[in-house]
């Protein structure tokens, strides 16, 4: 099984100073929980358009983070927005278990 | 959000557009609404650049009047306003402005609409280095070629 985040790119931005890349992982960490908490399976137009935009920034943390299969999940709730709520409720799903998996990754990197 | 430099902005903003050229290093305005992206670019750019952080547009609109950056870095979805908005009105009233437009879209219609804007660049997360040092070194080359240019 391939690892769940590629650090390469953010180490190339850390010059891999472990203190700047702990704050960093912390800081994904209370972004991140707080974007899944928002991220409700709702329907309707107004519901829809928080959903993507929720998707969206979950996205970008996951893609400059190095998560990308996280990226992926996390484009497809973007990309559709007005699915139903079964399926919203199934895709949050499959972000929380790849969280975790990227949680638990980052946690071992950093020894916690 | 309504985009707006008051009066005494725009002075400030002219003066130091003229001033700015003589900087040895860019100074840099990070527009960005995710915490931890801005402190990824931040972080980086700590060590060799005084760099300024908005989480929106209207942090972005007093930080650029205030501090007149060589270069802007803004992503496309902010919370209160549109980045290619943003771009635009920055070029509108900063001709010789540097925005680099970063976004997760890689969509054809924002790509397009950088164009339109006439922004320097356009880059696609997630960051690295090297597409920072990149975009940082083509402000450098266009400054070096205005320069000789003008003498």
């Amino acid at each position: 099984m391939t690892a769940p985040v590629d650090l390469a790119n953010l180490r190339s931005m850390t010059d891999g100073d472990a203190e700047m890349e702990k704050a960093l992982f912390e800081e994904f960490f209370s972004s991140f929980e707080a974007g899944i908490a928002s991220l409700q399976p709702n329907t309707g137009e107004a519901a829809a358009e928080a959903w993507r935009k929720q998707a969206h920034g979950l996205k970008g943390m996951a893609l400059n983070l190095g998560a990308i299969q996280l990226g992926e999940l996390c484009a497809k709730g973007q990309d559709e927005p007005h699915a139903d709520a079964n399926a919203k409720s199934e895709l949050l799903k499959n972000i929380q278990a790849e969280y975790g998996r990227v949680k638990q990754f980052l946690l071992k990197t950093i020894n916690v | 959000m309504n985009l707006a430099f008051t009066e005494e902005q725009l002075q400030h903003i002219k003066k130091y557009a003229i001033e700015r050229r003589t900087y040895e290093k860019p100074t840099i305005l990070i527009v960005e609404d995710q915490e931890f992206s801005r402190k990824l670019l931040g972080g980086m750019l700590d060590r060799d650049y005084v760099h300024y952080c908005a989480a929106n547009a209207e942090q972005a609109v007093a930080l650029y009047a205030e501090h007149v950056p060589c270069i802007t870095f803004l992503d496309i979805e902010l919370p209160d306003a549109n980045g290619h908005d943003l771009a635009a009105f920055v070029k509108r009233h900063d001709p010789e402005s540097f925005v680099v437009m970063v976004t997760g879209n890689n969509y054809e219609k924002d790509v397009a609409l950088a164009q339109e804007n006439k922004v320097q660049g356009f880059i696609a997360k997630p960051y690295s280095k090297k597409k920072i040092v990149d975009a940082i070194q083509k402000f450098m080359n266009r400054r070096n070629a205005t320069a000789r240019r003008s003498q």
